[in-house]
């Protein structure tokens, strides 16, 4: 049971906050790029 | 349907279509999903399409993940595809189908911005007209820009863009070169001036020989140069990139190790997530592509991050003088002449005279016409310059009266720093530097001796032409400074360059003129090319870290020798954009300085960068054991550094 809420938690939803973090990156920077232009 | 299958699969073979297409099915499992689950209760159905999504989307990165270990790397895809064949086999689908989604978002996005990084450099130059308007027998033509051949005519009418290479035929017009040379005042066209594709022709209509087109232009190259130049890599990003790959292991080995001391699971988990080095792993690449960007819209193609990163170290300067302290274009401003026999109709026997020697300034012969002297004086010059290549040799030619007709010489040979020799009919022409004339057991008399001291002082080069092993002149030139040469000399002093020196060819007298309009302390005069060389490799060996910046030609092997070769006024010469490590498209001397700031600012933002990844690593690591920082806080802070390394970089398009 420990095992599957750590499971959970890690590398399900920090996981996802770290993916989301790297989407929010990207999309700063496109919006750089655009503004650069 | 078999070829609908087949084009489908050959869409799928492209991976960025491939991961598209993969990103849109896997979506769309997800929104019907949950518009499912809304509108009725059908958990199953809902499962069964989190399930197919999170497949759809694992396919794409458990690919890479396995890539990744098959060349021994542990990468976030892999964690990834563990989560989420985890996540479904604990029955938690929806977090499975999200996390590969988004996953899956998140490099497409990625690659979007990488791909508009290179957009932007592209956009800015890749104004090119698809078509050209090519004359033929008096008819207008519409071809494909790409498919002009050489030597074909092309009618630019004004307002439109220039979709070739070439020369100016026939009309006059001003033309918006920024594109190319990032020099914003429009330059002027006339017959016989280049004219580059992408640039933009503004009030006159002008009709162009093409001289290159489609992927040859000098335009073509600049962008493949600069694509290349920004997957090139810096020192720094190597070893960050060795670093990563031992680093990784050495986290996973780490949070193992704290798992079996302390049997806390969540502390494990912890250590693994937060220890990715995602902002030292991005840190050098996004300041180099963002050096380059900004350099590359200024008119200055860096080749490669490992010039970017070299430039910024320069400590000692050595500039070539002719063409890049001075404008390169001399002009003829005195004649000394020994004789004065009459040339007749060209070729006279002329007898020396004792000794007599006349100058004659060139503002002068504007109003009293040519004296026979000169006349015969450019004649012998003429002959010998005629097949030469040399900036000299084009100032003589320009300014040779239309009266005189030159005859072609029999035997030419050029003899790098030193001058020219030639025979036309009996006649042995020698044509050069003083040094070049006493090699050649030429007499040069005492009195013309003070001559050439008084003209070189006023910062002249003097050509002596000698004619069956006799003295019969000299030929004053004067080089005009750049205006801006003394502005760059303090930049460069300015930016904490210990040492600037300047290099040539030329005598002296002539460079100290120009050192003391310039500014610049150190001269080293009458040298040549290979000389040249052996300064700047005794300056490497004295621990400096040395810049040439030339002309690109003739300062070849220098600027090859030197950390950092910079070649000016490169467009147009293939040879110097090939060879250099930064070419200034411009002539532009400032840019220079501009240049060197450019690589010290990306320097110093690698580092930044590297410090801010570092720290943030540290303090987390160091947090988590301690216990005061836990998940959720802890990759916050992480990707938070990730945000302000990619700012930090970002930051250098701006200058």
């Amino acid at each position: 049971m420990k095992v599957k809420k750590g499971f959970r938690l890690v590398l399900l939803s920090n996981l996802e906050l770290q993916i989301i973090s790297y989407i929010f990156g990207n999309i700063v920077q496109l919006a750089i790029l655009e503004l650069d232009e | 349907m078999m070829s609908f299958l087949q084009k489908l699969f050959g869409r799928l073979a492209n991976p960025s279509k491939r991961k598209k297409a993969l990103l849109i099915v896997s979506g769309l499992c997800i929104t019907a999903g949950w518009s499912i689950n809304l509108l009725g209760n059908s958990a199953g159905l809902f499962n069964t399409l989190m399930i197919m999504s999170a497949l759809v989307a694992e396919v794409e990165i458990a690919r890479r993940a396995w890539q990744g270990l098959k060349n021994r790397h542990t990468n976030i895809d892999l964690l990834v595809t563990i989560a989420a064949t985890g996540g479904i086999a604990i029955g938690v689908y929806w977090e499975a189908a999200a996390v590969t989604t988004l996953f899956l978002l998140g490099g497409w996005l990625e690659a979007q911005t990488m791909g508009k990084t290179r957009n932007t450099l592209r956009d800015l130059i890749s104004m090119a007209p698809d078509t050209a308007l090519v004359v033929e027998n008096n008819k207008l033509l519409e071809l494909p820009a790409g498919e002009v051949k050489e030597g074909m005519l092309v009618l630019i009418k004004p307002g439109s863009q220039i979709p070739v290479d070439g020369i100016v035929e026939s009309g006059t017009t001003t033309v918006d070169e920024s594109a190319i040379t990032g020099e914003p005042i429009p330059a002027e066209k006339k017959p016989g001036s280049d004219v580059y594709a992408g640039t933009i022709n503004q009030n006159g209509s002008i009709r162009v020989r093409a001289r290159n087109a489609g992927s040859d232009t000098t335009l073509a190259k600049i962008i493949r140069r600069v694509e290349e130049a920004q997957d090139e890599k810096a020192p720094t990003q190597r070893f960050i990139e060795q670093f990563a790959q031992w680093y990784t292991p050495g986290i996973v080995g780490l949070s193992i190790a704290s798992y079996l001391f302390t049997r806390d699971l969540e502390l494990a988990l912890t250590l693994l997530v937060i220890g990715c080095p995602g902002a030292l792993v991005i840190s050098t690449p996004i300041s180099i592509i963002s050096g380059i960007g900004n350099a590359a819209k200024k008119g200055i193609l860096i080749k490669g991050g490992e010039y970017l990163e070299n430039a910024g170290k320069v400590s000692a300067v050595a500039l070539d003088k002719t063409g890049t302290l001075t404008l390169g274009k001399p002009k003829l401003t005195e004649f000394i002449c020994l004789q004065r026999e009459k040339v007749g109709a060209g070729i006279a026997e002329v007898q020396q005279s004792d000794d007599e020697i006349s100058v004659v300034s060139a503002s002068d012969l504007e109003r009293q016409g040519w004296p026979d002297e000169v006349t015969e004086l450019l004649y012998w010059a003429g002959i010998a310059e005629s097949t030469s290549e040399h900036p000299l040799a084009g100032a003589i030619l320009s300014e040779m009266p239309d009266s005189l007709d030159l005859p072609q010489a029999d035997y030419f040979k050029s003899h790098t720093g030193l001058g020219i020799e030639a025979a036309y009919k009996d006649n042995q022409i020698l044509v050069g530097n003083a040094k070049f004339l006493k090699q050649r057991a030429v007499p040069i008399a005492e009195d013309f001796n003070g001559e050439l001291e008084q003209l070189a002082s006023l910062g002249r080069t003097t050509v002596l032409v000698a004619r069956n092993g006799m003295l019969i002149g000299g030929i004053g030139l004067a080089d005009p400074v750049r205006p801006e040469a003394r502005e760059m000399v303090q930049k460069l002093k300015d930016s904490g360059i210990e040492q600037v020196a300047m290099l040539t060819g030329d005598r002296q007298s002539t460079a100290r003129a120009v050192a003391a309009e310039t500014g610049i302390m150190e001269i080293h005069a009458g040298i040549l090319p290979e000389e040249k060389n052996d300064f700047i490799r005794r300056m490497k060996e004295k621990g400096k870290q040395v810049a040439m910046i030339g002309d690109g030609i003739n300062d070849a092997p220098a600027l090859a020798t030197a950390d950092i070769g910079i070649a000016m006024g490169a467009a147009g010469t293939d040879v110097a954009i090939e060879t250099a490590d930064i070419a200034l498209m411009s002539d532009k001397l400032l840019n220079i300085p501009e240049s060197l700031m450019v690589s010290k600012m990306t320097l110093r933002n690698i580092r930044q960068n590297i410090v801010i990844a570092l720290i943030t690593v540290a303090a987390l690591l160091g947090g988590v054991f301690m216990g005061s920082i836990h998940m959720a806080a802890g990759m916050l802070i992480h990707e938070l550094s990730v945000m302000i390394v990619i700012l930090n970089g970002m930051r250098l398009r701006m200058l």
